[in-house]
């Protein structure tokens, strides 16, 4: 079952090597409905909108602070054990492998009645997968090596730190502009998880050290967990491939048993026709986990000196004694692995975003010919600002910061580039545009675009697409 | 039955998965294949201690300790699917004025013994005399720890002077450990 999960998570790491999260170029991008998924405060200049079902939001991304494809599976005559070797050693306990996917099943938003109503309304469904995982660094050094070679190492047991979850989120939004300066808006979500697997604040050591009545002394501190929903009821059932695994998991996507709320906020602050302040926080959610759980627990503290032979004291006619079998008993009572059924909550990563934008150039863009233009024209012709996004992550706050420019290329295609630097790499460009034909909206986004002549060799990467219609007339 | 939601969600994902996967170049999967992780691990194995008086010959008939101990781990799957080699080390501290032989059998489940080692420990002269003796396994005799079942230790007080009597000074001592060289593919 875990071979399984191990199978998806490089699934989605190999074959979406994608930074997790992180939408600067959806960020703002007015023409694309589904801005206002990262900012429910956004500005909204159409009147309705609904998504293509299922294909009206996609997005992919990965992010890997140490290694990529390329470092593993380097088609280059290397050794795969040396390469395995020189990435390992190379990772500490602060690198993080990062996968998000996101796909809309439902995405709609409409004007509220009246012309002076100033209120947007959007709603939708998307499913969602999402894994963090720090590098156990310890733990992975302690199975690659062994404790042989190791004697007075300490090993850290909270190393291991990973989430992984697969869900869906039903949300509903109101975005009001209260007046030219102002619009704020805030989003309600309603998660079903469909599997969730964790094990976040872990402690405990283990250690090999020079003993008093033996040549070693095994010592284990430990206070373990990994909570797991969805996850029990998989065993019962023959499960051999990804494809398998989904469809067992699929009946929880609507009603699980298994659920949260969330909640997302954000305000565009617009004090001249120049300047564009807009901040948001989504995600502020968590989830309960009440059914189908299953927690594998390993908390005590042991120490190990060996069997002491006892001889005449305690041997029966043949001599013959059980130590091994009472040493195995001593151990599960001290250091119990205990599986339980027990309720939890696991949160979801919050996220901000927040963005000062210079607008610039031509004023009223392209009004100066007839245009039936559906989508929004005023305004100016060029954007350029600075936009920062941060998320929370169990050990740390991830933040990234962007630098933009937006331009208005034709009536039908509105173009962005943004430069992007985090923790992962420093040569992040990404380009965005938005196309309206027919009152269709089609919008592609992809970054980290230096690296797309080999993805392998990305250590981060992300594209988003999608199919809008886009009702007549402007809000 | 996939719903077709679930249908479109996957095929999505396939497609956009196949179009990403078209930027990745020279790369080889199937070298995952060739992983092999191969930890040394080191576990401290049995322990004991005699005093001389222990073997005080005024009363003592046997001058002889024997036990034994069930010790089928090295059958159970993690080790008999893993385990390449095995280095055992013995160590003996002697502090009393006599010498001692020691010896260890190891056998499978019918009590055949399939493979033993003897020790001698010298006698204590001023200082602790201490014996190390290492024992190694290599692939080609893996399968001799694999196959045992038990392990049984003695150890006897050779014949010699002065006598031992329930006032002698000094012990023996025996510790052990051994590192398992595993080989995970």
């Amino acid at each position: 079952m875990i071979r399984i999960l191990i199978y998806i998570g490089v699934y989605y790491v190999f074959l979406f090597p994608l930074q997790a999260q992180n939408k600067q170029l959806l960020f703002n991008f007015r023409e694309i409905p589904q801005q206002v998924m990262v900012n429910p405060g956004a500005l909204i200049h159409q009147r309705g909108y609904v998504g293509v079902p299922f294909l009206s939001g996609v997005s992919a991304q990965f992010g890997s602070s140490g290694f990529n494809i390329y470092d593993l599976f380097a088609d280059n005559g290397v050794n795969f054990n040396i390469k395995v070797q020189d990435v390992l050693y190379g990772l500490d306990r602060n690198d993080v492998v990062d996968v998000n996917e996101q796909w809309e099943i439902l995405f709609g938003g409409f004007k509220g009645k009246g012309e002076a109503n100033k209120n947007f309304y959007t709603f939708g469904i998307y499913q969602e997968f999402d894994l963090y995982n720090y590098w156990p660094e310890d733990l992975a050094l302690l199975a690659y090596e062994g404790n042989a070679n190791n004697v007075g190492r300490s090993y850290n047991l909270r190393d291991l730190n990973t989430q992984g979850e697969i869900f869906t989120t039903f949300h509903f939004g109101i975005n009001r502009r209260v007046n030219k300066n102002l619009t704020y808006g805030a989003r309600a979500k309603f998660y079903s998880s469909m599997i969730h697997l964790s094990s976040l604040r872990n402690s405990g050591t283990f250690i090999t050290v020079p003993g008093t009545e033996n040549i070693y002394s095994h010592n284990v501190i430990a206070d373990m967990a990994l909570n797991t929903s969805g996850y029990a009821s998989l065993w019962d059932q023959d499960i051999d491939n990804a494809q398998e695994l989904l469809r067992a998991i699929a009946p929880n996507s609507l009603f699980g048993g298994n659920y949260g709320l969330g909640l997302d906020l954000g305000f565009t602050y617009t004090p001249s026709s120049y300047w564009t302040y807009s901040a948001s926080l989504t995600d502020i959610g968590m989830m309960w986990h009440m059914n189908d759980t299953e927690s594998y627990t390993l908390k005590g503290a042991y120490n190990l000196e060996g069997i002491e032979f006892l001889f005449g004291e305690a041997t029966d006619d043949d001599f013959l004694n059980q130590y091994w079998d009472d040493l195995k008993k001593e151990l599960e009572e001290q250091l119990p692995l205990d599986t339980l059924s027990r309720n939890f909550a696991s949160f979801r990563p919050v996220k901000f975003n927040g963005a000062v934008m210079y607008n610039f150039g031509n004023l009223n863009y392209r009004k100066t010919f007839e245009c039936d233009c559906d989508i929004d024209d005023t305004g100016f012709e060029n954007s350029v600002g600075l936009q920062l996004y941060a998320i929370k992550r169990p050990q740390h706050v991830n933040a990234a910061l962007t630098a933009f420019y937006y331009r208005r290329i034709f009536n039908f295609l509105r173009g962005k580039v943004t430069y992007t630097v985090n923790p992962y790499t420093f040569t992040n460009i990404g380009l965005g545009i938005s196309t309206h034909f027919a009152n269709f909206n089609f919008y592609l986004l992809a970054d980290n675009l230096l690296e797309y002549s080999n993805l392998a060799k990305a250590n981060q990467a992300q594209v988003q697409f999608g199919f809008n219609y886009i009702f007549e007339g402007a809000r | 039955m996939m719903r077709p939601g679930h249908v479109f969600f996957w095929i999505g994902i396939l497609i956009a998965g196949t179009l990403l996967n078209a930027c990745i170049k020279d790369v080889d999967y199937d070298q995952m294949d060739d992983f092999v992780l191969s930890p040394d691990l080191e576990l401290s194995l049995a322990y004991f201690e005699f005093l001389a008086s222990d073997f005080d010959e005024d009363t003592n008939n046997d001058n002889s300790y024997i036990d034994s101990t069930q010790a089928d781990l090295f059958s159970q799957d993690f080790f008999d699917q893993n385990l390449r080699a095995a280095e055992f080390t013995i160590v003996h501290i002697n502090t009393v004025e006599r010498a001692f032989q020691a010896e260890f059998v190891f056998k499978d489940q019918q009590g055949t013994p399939l493979y033993s080692v003897e020790v001698f420990i010298p006698p204590y002269d001023g200082n602790p005399q201490e014996v190390v003796t290492l024992i190694y396994f290599d692939e080609s005799q893996i399968g001799i720890l694999k196959n045992t079942f038990t392990i049984s230790a003695k150890i006897e007080l050779l014949p010699g002077n002065p006598p031992l009597t329930n006032s002698s000074d000094g012990a023996i001592k025996f510790q052990s450990s051994a590192i398992f060289y595993m080989q995970f593919e």
